[in-house]
């Protein structure tokens, strides 16, 4: 029984959903290293993009509840730092009608980054309050609503934002290494929140409500605290984003980054970490892949290309075949499961 | 595995509840000691359940008040119940079907002051005292009909419970097992220290289990009293053989 095995078993096994994940990921991006600059490129967005769907699985997987409205954060992080750590020569020239406060202070990225997640982070609190208290369609359109606020009021306020127009002169800090890192920061930190007692409850809401009700869980609060912790995150995904490509803007953190990330975790299996990290690998693979038969492939002297549109194309059909075939995504919503072999190697029992 | 708090009752003091234009409980008033065993029967839609609900906060009354010793609980929510030391089973179990069982009674301290590691290992404990175990990392969703009830009792009870609310603890049980399924509720009340209501449409664990009995049909009390002079009362057979043959 549980309470007699080894503590090493418990030990291994309890960090297993976390260690395998990481270890895949590492490994994967290792060799994408080795590859050419563009090769390279493409991990890097692939690794902003897993920071941005883990962030939104610690939402999303763990309460059961849909949100659309993700990306205002991503919106609120991006734009948040770079008013923070955009250098000074730039703000005074691209952005001369910011106040004075943010056109003639400069920071540190990292100081900006953290700054930007608490941004969204509060906001997040603020907004969580009233639309924690709705679940299924409800939220769904809540959140979208929420989002379409955010998108409004950056794109409308041009001293701030410079409108639709891009924001430049972000600090190019995100490499395939920084991307790496931030990735397994977030992982980590969405696998402690899921194993902590708030994180099981909020688990077991999202199995049967009025049960976890029954059982002492404050079903709204689990909920706002996830959706600050996962409207952190997924700013983190939105930083890093703006200093990837040194410029922020609008339709950046709109409809398509909130379809592809929903697509990625849905793809994966919304109900655990290794669908999020798995979706989001298996539809940045795909999604490249289609992207170069955009782009053209040379079969001898004859160059194939496929119709622009294809990646969004094959994005929504294997989303559309997902849901019929295998609702709960391709790991059903499990985390990894513990290898038989891995168990006779540390010598322990079979379960 | 003594409840911390002190509440010695809990009750309804004419509570009605209407859905529509049906009157589910009709000023109903209906008290549970700490140190009991309470039947509560009645036929089929006799408002059993929904005097649970009522109980457990997830049903508003029209009229009435819920109490524990001297403190008004109507109007209270579910969750703020449990805190108070209110636990219920669910008459379709309601288990968290995709979490493992362990999951499951780990997830009932979410309302108590116990961190994570000690609750697993309380929860591993309870689940031994209720002879399941073996099945800890078993999903919920897979169990047999009989032990997911168990599972469900197993999880009420890590709330810590001063009053457990039963609803059919032996629907799907077989009759060879309800001995020790009585037996398990009674020693809920003397291990646990936690009074039972128990509703149950199995005379024989409840006239074997029971102290007291409570009787309601269509939301009315009809009878209470101990299991051989509810047995007798006239009204109640009459409520039974009127309606359905039990
Ligand atoms: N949410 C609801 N909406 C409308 N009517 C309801 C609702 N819940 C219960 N009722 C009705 O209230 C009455 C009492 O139902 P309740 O479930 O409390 O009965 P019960 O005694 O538990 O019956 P059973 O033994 O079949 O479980 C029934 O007539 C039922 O149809
Ligand atoms: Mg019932």
């Amino acid at each position: 029984m549980q309470a007699r095995l080894p503590s090493l078993e418990e030990a291994v096994r309890g960090v297993w959903p976390l260690l395998s994940l990481a270890v895949i990921l590492v490994v994967l991006v290792a060799l994408c290293s080795l590859g050419p600059v563009v090769l390279q490129r493409v991990a890097t967005d692939a690794l902003i993009k897993l920071v941005m769907v883990v962030g939104l699985y610690v939402f999303v997987g763990n309460s059961g509840v849909l949100s659309f409205g993700h990306a205002s954060f991503m919106m609120l992080g991006g734009y948040g730092a770079a008013w923070l750590d955009v250098p000074v020569r730039y703000k005074s020239i691209l952005m001369d009608e910011l106040p004075a406060f943010l056109g003639k202070a400069e920071f540190h990225p990292g100081l900006a980054a953290l700054a930007a997640m608490g941004w969204a982070g509060a906001f997040a609190f603020l907004i969580g309050i009233p639309l924690m208290r709705l679940s299924g369609i409800g939220a769904a359109i809540g959140t979208f609503s929420w989002l379409t606020i955010v998108f409004v009021v950056h794109a409308g306020w041009e001293e701030m934002t410079g409108g639709t127009s891009s924001f430049n002169g972000l600090p190019i800090y995100v490499d395939l290494w920084v991307a790496l890192i931030a990735a397994l920061f977030v992982m980590l930190v969405a696998y402690v929140f899921q194993t902590s007692k708030l994180g099981l409850a909020l688990r077991a809401s999202r199995e049967d409500e009025a049960a976890a009700r029954a059982i002492g869980v404050n079903v709204w609060r689990a909920r706002i605290a996830s959706f600050v912790v996962s409207a952190m995150l997924v700013a983190l995904g939105g930083v890093l984003q703006g200093h990837f490509l040194g410029t922020v803007n609008v339709t950046q953190f709109y409809i398509g980054i909130t379809f592809i990330t929903i697509a990625m975790l849905v793809i994966g299996g919304t109900g655990s970490l290794a669908g999020a990290v798995i979706g989001t690998v298996v539809v940045s693979v795909i999604a490249e892949l289609l992207r170069q038969l955009e782009n053209g492939v040379d079969i001898g002297a004859l160059t194939l290309a496929a119709p622009a549109g294809l990646r969004e194309l094959g994005l929504a059909g294997a989303m559309m075949l997902i849901l019929i075939f295998r609702p709960a995504g391709l790991t059903g919503g499990r985390e990894l499961p513990f290898p038989a072999f891995l168990g006779a190697a540390l010598g322990l029992r079979p379960r | 595995m003594t409840a911390a708090n002190a509440l010695a009752t809990l009750g309804t003091d004419g509570v009605t509840v209407r859905f529509g234009g049906l009157a589910a409980l009709e000023d109903l008033t209906l008290e549970l000691a700490r140190d009991e065993i309470l039947g509560l029967i009645g036929p089929n839609g006799a408002g059993k359940s929904t005097l649970i609900n009522v109980l457990s906060g997830f049903q508003p009354v029209a009229a009435g008040r819920v109490y524990a010793d001297s403190r008004t609980l109507t109007g209270r929510r579910p969750h703020e119940l449990s805190h108070l030391g209110i636990a219920r089973t669910f008459q379709a179990v309601r288990l968290f079907a995709g979490l493992s069982v362990l999951e499951n009674v780990a997830a009932g301290f979410s309302g108590r002051p116990v961190a994570r590691r000690a609750a697993r290992t309380r929860a591993l404990e309870i689940l031994d005292w209720i002879g399941l175990g073996a099945k800890a990392q078993a999903i919920a969703g897979t169990l047999p009909y009989g032990d997911e009830r168990r599972v469900g009792i197993a999880r009420a009870l890590a709330t810590g419970p001063a009053f457990l609310l039963l609803d059919e603890p032996a629907a799907g049980t077989n009759e060879e097992d309800i001995p020790s399924l009585m037996s398990m509720i009674a020693r809920i009340r003397d291990e646990f220290d936690c009074g039972v209501l128990v509703v149950e449409h199995n005379m024989g664990l409840i006239m074997g289990l029971c102290s007291r009995v409570h009787v309601i049909d269509h939301g009315r009390t009809i009878a209470i009293g101990s299991p051989r002079a509810v047995q007798d009362d006239p009204e109640v057979r009459q409520a039974y053989l009127g309606e359905d043959e039990a």
